[in-house]
């Protein structure tokens, strides 16, 4: 597998388990890792620094994924534009028509690494482009 | 709806059933649609009052005439009453005709000559139109009588102020008198058609109804039928429903609903309408809504009337409705168990793959700590779908809320619905049955979900449990609308439906809630919030008895072991 040249990615997931295995996934792969356990926090850490993608959770306390995404397409469009977005509830009706709507990937669970690196690697690749 | 029709003149007024012709089409106003008949009989009539006129003038004094002119005139009146002739205008023409008589008469007596020959023509033209007239034009030809006299006096002159006075007394007395009976005739005409016109109306909506229409008396034996009655209390023949006992022609299930039902009517209770259940001739079970409105007279019941709707059909699409909203409910949950099931099959497929591009053990311990959640996930699902419990009626609040709330987090998150739990870890055992109150549970943080998904305002669920006395208390408190204080009782209240529905643990919603607490001895309270707007749950079940603690535990162990 290819490795990041220190970019840095944003997980946001209240699943801390499956966060910390992403984190030492992509730590190894020469990513820069943050976690944000729910919307909030990841509000606040992605108006402090630059992220080149946010693995993000739909379902989340406090602020879920989903209006996290529409506070950013607000205040920071080009942030919004490097959300992967990850998910367990691969039937909820609602799930779909947001990710459909929002035009961002989704990964969803259980997903493999495979999937991961690849689709982080379409939107780093894309935010290195531009 | 009253099925009394108003009693027309000539109309029977013995039992008559509905289903028969239709009553006769109200007479038309227009000239042509007058019989020919009725036309004979007025030129009859007119040429009878010009006889009468010339007759009486050669063999009466003047004011012998007069009177005779006069009892003439209300013998027509009387006639036009007996033959119920509503044209008046026949008549304003024959008296003008008699007026004319009387003029010729006067004329040649006092001046022995007719003074003009237009005269005779004008009065002509008066009658012709009053015949012809489509409906009573008393002031057109009560007015082209006045022109008439006026001008005869005039053409006249004043010669003999005798019989200027008598001319002004005939023409005084025919006027008023022609102007009230048209005017009275007239009314009543119109009345009369209305009636008719209402009566037709009336028929036509009564036998295209889907209900069943009928008139009883007070013993409940029908008096009147429409056809709809008919086929569905016999074999589609009117007749023979009449004086046959409303309650012996519906085969009902359970004839005492309807005779308390009958007793209240009849008893001046207010009661709008009851669910029957009856079985058709092929034996078929109709379900039937029946309601009576009681007719009084000088405050004596004289007849009930009453509607009977067979509303099998609207009962049947709403068990179907039932059972869609059930696959709705089934899909949630399956949905929720897909969320429950990814998270941790996600992290265990992550765990297995990163230890082998990071080349370390994997870290097992976490792998078994998902799989017990898939594992609890699991066996809620079983206990939500199969009804499985452990066969007496104890259950672990502590367990079954925790249970309910996996099973339904998801869609709190999915919703946005902040969840607050303020829950001791160590709650009696209430007296209920396990899998109901699982299945209650759900459908409480369920209805919570359902309601605030498009709350505009703040979306949180609070479920606070505690001991209470001698059982356990759990609230759930909820934002979002507010309900009304009618609908608080609606909201809870089973329907017969629900009391009868045989696989209830699969209906979703409130009543459910409150027939199993209500079955554990419990109490179901449902309020408007008020800390914030929204819906208060509150749900208070009694605590296990001792015997059933130990029988609780006794198995639980065994199941452990």
């Amino acid at each position: 597998m290819e490795t990041a040249n220190g970019q840095r990615i944003l997980i946001v997931d209240d699943e801390d388990t499956l966060a910390r295995l992403m984190q030492a996934l992509l730590e190894h792969l020469g990513y820069a890792v943050d976690r944000a356990a729910d919307g909030e926090k990841a509000l606040q850490m992605g108006a402090q620094r630059s992220y080149s993608a946010v693995i993000c959770d739909l379902l989340m306390p406090i602020l879920n994924g989903m209006e996290l995404f529409r506070i950013w397409q607000h205040q920071a469009p080009e942030l919004a534009q490097r959300v992967i977005f990850v998910t367990g509830d691969n039937l909820g009706d609602r799930t779909n028509r947001f990710v459909e709507l929002s035009g961002q990937p989704c990964l969803y669970k259980p997903f493999d690494i495979k999937e991961l690196t690849a689709t982080l690697d379409k939107v780093t690749g894309v935010y290195a482009g531009s | 709806m009253t099925l009394t029709e108003p009693k027309l003149e000539g109309e029977a007024s013995s039992i008559k059933s509905r289903n028969t012709e239709p009553p006769p089409a109200p007479r038309a106003g227009s000239n042509e649609r007058l019989s020919r008949l009725s036309y004979e009989m007025r030129l009859m009539l007119l040429g009878a009052a010009l006889g009468v006129g010339i007759v009486l003038y050669s063999v009466l004094p003047a004011i012998a005439y007069f009177i005779a002119l006069t009892l003439v005139l209300i013998a027509l009146v009387a006639a036009s009453f007996v033959l119920d002739i509503r044209q008046s205008s026949w008549l304003i023409g024959g008296t003008v005709a008699l007026m004319h008589v009387a003029w010729i008469a006067f004329a040649l007596q006092f001046t022995g000559h007719l003074a003009s020959p237009l005269l005779p023509l004008l009065y002509l033209v008066v009658v012709i139109y009053s015949i012809y007239a489509t409906s009573a034009q008393t002031g057109l030809v009560v007015g082209g009588a006045v022109v008439a006299l006026s001008a005869q006096a005039l053409v006249m002159g004043t010669a003999s102020s005798n019989v200027l006075f008598t001319l002004a007394a005939h023409s005084i007395l025919l006027i008023a008198i022609s102007w009230i009976v048209s005017k009275y005739m007239t009314q009543l005409y119109q009345a009369h058609n209305t009636a008719r016109h209402k009566a037709r109306r009336y028929w036509e909506m009564s036998e295209s109804s889907d209900d069943a229409l009928l008139v009883v008396d007070p013993a409940w034996r029908v008096q009147e039928a429409n056809t709809t009655a008919a086929s569905m209390l016999g074999n589609g023949d009117g007749p023979h429903l009449e004086g046959k006992n409303l309650l012996e022609l519906l085969q009902l299930r359970h004839p005492e609903r309807l005779r308390r039902y009958q007793d209240q009517i009849l008893a001046g209770e207010s009661i709008s309408e009851i669910l029957l259940t009856t079985t058709g001739g092929n034996g078929t079970p109709h379900t039937l809504l029946f309601s009576a409105l009681p007719i009084t007279e000088e405050s004596q019941i004289t007849t009930i009337n009453v509607a009977i709707r067979d509303i099998t059909e609207l009962c049947q699409t709403q068990r179907d409705l039932k059972h869609l909203e059930k696959f709705v409910a089934v899909r949630h949950v399956l949905t929720s168990l897909g969320h429950i099931l990814n998270n941790p099959l996600a992290t265990i497929r992550m765990s297995i793959q990163v230890a082998e591009v990071i080349g370390e053990e994997p870290d097992w311990h976490e792998i078994v700590r998902q799989l017990d959640r898939c594992d609890a996930a699991v066996r809620g699902i079983e206990v939500y779908a199969t009804g499985r419990d452990e066969g007496i009626p104890v259950a672990d609040v502590n367990e079954i809320l925790n249970q309910a709330l996996l099973l339904t987090n998801a869609h709190l998150l999915i919703t946005g619905v902040q969840l607050e739990t303020d829950i001791p870890p160590k709650l009696s055992l209430a007296h209920a049955n396990c899998h109901s109150l699982f299945h209650s549970f759900v459908n409480v943080i369920t209805y919570a979900w359902q309601t605030l998904e498009d709350w505009p305002g703040l979306r949180k669920l609070r479920i606070a449990a505690r001991r209470r006395f001698e059982g356990v208390e759990i609230v759930f408190r909820m934002t979002g609308p507010s309900p009304e204080p009618g609908e608080v009782p609606e909201l809870l209240k089973g329907s017969e439906a629900i009391e009868e529905s045989q696989d209830k643990f699969m209906d979703m919603g409130l009543p459910v809630v409150y027939s199993t607490v209500q079955q554990a001895g419990g109490q179901v309270l449902v309020s408007p919030n008020r800390q914030e707007s929204g819906t208060l749950v509150k749900i208070i079940l009694p605590a296990a008895n001792e015997q059933e603690v130990e029988q609780y535990q006794s198995i639980r162990g065994s199941v452990t072991k």
